[in-house]
């Protein structure tokens, strides 16, 4: 009970995860192209409206104007593309301006995932990565806090995330 | 009420060059634009109109970080005029002693606190100070004082209170112009005008560097450019400036170059900053992240023996004070700082905020922007919808105005045969179900290429993989082209 109470302290609210997102860590969400990761992201952000966010993708093709439309300001999101996503994250989550970190890269290796969770950890920031389920090399798990899946049942609904793996598992409930 | 005037004196302990202690009065113009040099000596601040923005505290303290930061000793005096300011350093041990080369040093002046005497017990030596406080008197005129102080000691006026209890009728035949001169400043009643500082045109700092053995590291060359950006930092933020573009211009050894080639004695570096900057802790990062590139393609090849830095293009910085309680002024700095370390990475064209444009074009409905301005855009896509039934599975409902998450940037052709298969090169989906249409159809009324005319009819998709697709039939084709544009990802 008491862990739970620490734990609800410091996370964000998210309506598609019940307990919330921790507001410290490594948080994996994988799917399918399609499959709604991103739409959770922005949900998220649009919940969250306080937060300042750095977005970085090895090949940029967000939409930006999906975000605006779905609520979300887009003056407090700064976009990179850059193939050298470690060294950018690195930059921005040290430099304390961006709480958030949403990357969207397929070939971390295992010593850099765990490097953002040790980057996680010192800077209190949140490392989302967003990983296409069909170019993931290797599944590494370990490093992170928190692993979920999106998938879809309808077309107008909300993408559902399902927990793949989480350290304290007891904590989160996915929303369904 | 009227607020007593106050001068500080910045007087220099030993001689340092007139081009020094120019900058060290353009660091100063942060304080107060009431700003006079005495040549090569001292330094004099009006301060009295600051008051509202510093304290005196304060305003001692930044003087004393200006002059650490040029690695000056000096002593720091205030009072209520020049000339008062100018006494106090010449009556005072430390400053008297370290002047002895001085011509004007006042003979026989016993060394006193004037912080404990009265202005009126002030010794009649200190008259010198009291003749121009701006400049040193010229020949004629300093023998003209030293005699008058001689002749008045003989007469016995001894300090200031037996000076200024003559009457003023009778200076003038007494003791001549200077004398008279002299009396006003003494007592107050003529004003010393103040001469129009004028800040330099360029700025530049340089210096040599003497080590043979490091001349050609990084870190050293780092490590002394710090303190040259250090004071472009002060002259810059004294102006209210940030800097846009700097030069770095490194000198190298000749003994040590191999080749005669004279044009490989000199580097030079230009900087461009995509954001101003205006403090060392800005600039460094981006310098350091440069030099290590350039060293690493071109590395030098023999030691530095002198670094220049000049500032080629300058924006207006922040004229406000910083708010001490709140930290909105640190973080638009350190943000600003971030995104030069950045641009100058990966590229001016990969960080950016994204601004919603009136576009009925989805690929035109954005931009890419550094300084965002907000503007409330409504999507303005056009409503015509598609009055034939296509199949009794597609829908029209809201969800059919909704945007991708995901946009190709080139779309993707795919192969149509029915409602229910769609190919592309390299995949297939089975669809279970299409909303739509919704017609967007671009600005007809700017002519451009048939091409590149936004006609389209978009339709989201579902999958029986779950995935959700944005694809468009092309109606500039005849028939209409199927295309994947975006995922719902």
């Amino acid at each position: 009970m008491k862990n739970t109470l620490s734990y609800s302290q410091s996370t964000y609210c998210f309506s598609l995860l019940k307990g919330g997102i921790p507001k410290t860590g490594l948080i994996g969400i994988q799917g399918t192209l399609g499959s709604g990761k991103t739409e959770a992201v922005i949900q998220f952000l649009n919940e969250n409206d306080k937060l300042k966010a750095v977005w970085v993708e090895s090949e940029f093709n967000l939409y930006p104007q999906a975000l605006g439309l779905q609520g979300v300001s887009l003056e407090r999101i700064l976009f990179l593309e850059s193939s050298w996503v470690f060294w950018c994250v690195t930059q921005v989550l040290k430099s304390q301006i961006f709480q958030v970190a949403i990357l969207y890269h397929d070939a971390f290796s295992e010593v850099e995932l765990r490097r953002l969770q040790i980057l996680a950890r010192q800077t209190q920031s949140l490392i989302l990565l967003l990983q296409d389920t069909e170019k993931i090399l290797s599944q590494v798990r370990w490093p992170f806090l928190l692993q979920l899946e999106s998938r879809r049942t309808q077309v107008s609904s909300h993408p559902i995330l399902n927990i793949l793996r989480s350290k304290n598992s007891e904590l989160w409930h996915a929303q369904i | 009420m009227a607020r007593t005037d106050l001068v500080i004196g910045i007087f220099f302990k030993h001689s340092i060059g007139e081009l020094q202690v120019q900058k060290i009065a353009e660091s100063c113009y942060r304080i107060t634009p009431q700003v006079a040099i005495r040549e090569t000596q001292s330094i004099f601040l009006e301060v009295s109109q600051s008051l509202s923005l510093f304290t005196v505290r304060g305003i001692v303290s930044r003087v004393h970080v200006i002059l650490k930061n040029y690695s000056v000793s000096a002593q720091v005096y205030l009072a209520t005029d020049p000339f008062r300011c100018l006494a106090k350093a010449y009556l005072s041990e430390d400053y008297t002693k370290s002047q002895v080369t001085s011509e004007n040093k006042i003979q026989n002046a016993s060394f006193i606190s004037l912080d404990d005497l009265p202005w009126s017990q002030l010794p009649i030596d200190a008259l010198y100070c009291f003749f121009d406080p701006f400049r040193k008197p010229h020949e004629e005129e300093d023998k003209e004082i030293k005699k008058l102080i001689h002749l008045m000691k003989a007469m016995g006026v001894l300090n200031f209170d037996v000076f200024l209890k003559i009457p003023i009728k009778s200076i003038g035949s007494r003791f001549g112009k200077i004398g008279l001169l002299l009396y006003e400043h003494a007592l107050g009643t003529r004003k010393v005008v103040w001469q129009y500082f004028q800040v330099q045109n360029q700025i530049e700092e340089s210096i040599d560097v003497d080590s043979d053995l490091e001349g050609e590291s990084l870190d050293y060359i780092l490590f002394i450019s710090k303190s040259l950006l250090d004071s472009i930092s002060m002259r810059l933020r004294a102006r209210t400036l940030r800097v846009n573009r700097l030069l770095i211009e490194f000198k190298l050894k000749k003994s040590f170059l191999q080749s005669d080639d004279l044009s490989s004695l000199v580097r030079s570096f230009d900087f461009q900053l995509p954001i101003a900057q205006g403090s060392t802790l800005g600039i460094l990062p981006i310098i350091r992240e440069s030099l290590s590139f350039y060293f690493g393609q071109s590395p030098l090849l023999s030691p530095i023996c002198s670094i220049l830095i000049r500032v080629l293009e300058t924006s207006p910085g922040h004229a406000t004070q910083k708010n001490f309680f709140h930290t909105d002024d640190f973080l638009v700095e350190a943000h600003d700082q971030l995104l030069n370390r950045l641009i100058a990475r990966i590229g001016k064209e990969n960080v950016f905020y994204a601004n919603s444009v009136d576009s009925y074009s989805p690929e035109k409905a954005w931009t890419k922007t550094l300084c965002f301005k907000q503007k409330n855009v409504q999507l303005q896509s056009s409503k015509l919808k598609s009055s034939e039934s296509q199949s009794s599975f597609i829908q029209s409902d809201e969800d059919s105005m909704q945007r991708p998450t995901r946009i190709l940037k080139k779309p993707q052709s795919l192969e149509f045969e029915s409602f229910e298969v769609l190919y592309s090169h390299e995949k297939t989906w089975r669809v279970l179900y299409w909303i739509g249409p919704e017609r967007l159809v671009s600005e007809w009324w700017i002519s451009s290429p048939v091409h590149e005319v936004v006609n389209r009819d978009y339709y989201q998709i579902l999958t029986e993989s779950r995935e959700k697709l944005w694809v468009f039939f092309d109606r500039n084709f005849n028939p209409p082209q199927l295309f994947l544009h975006g995922y719902f990802d």
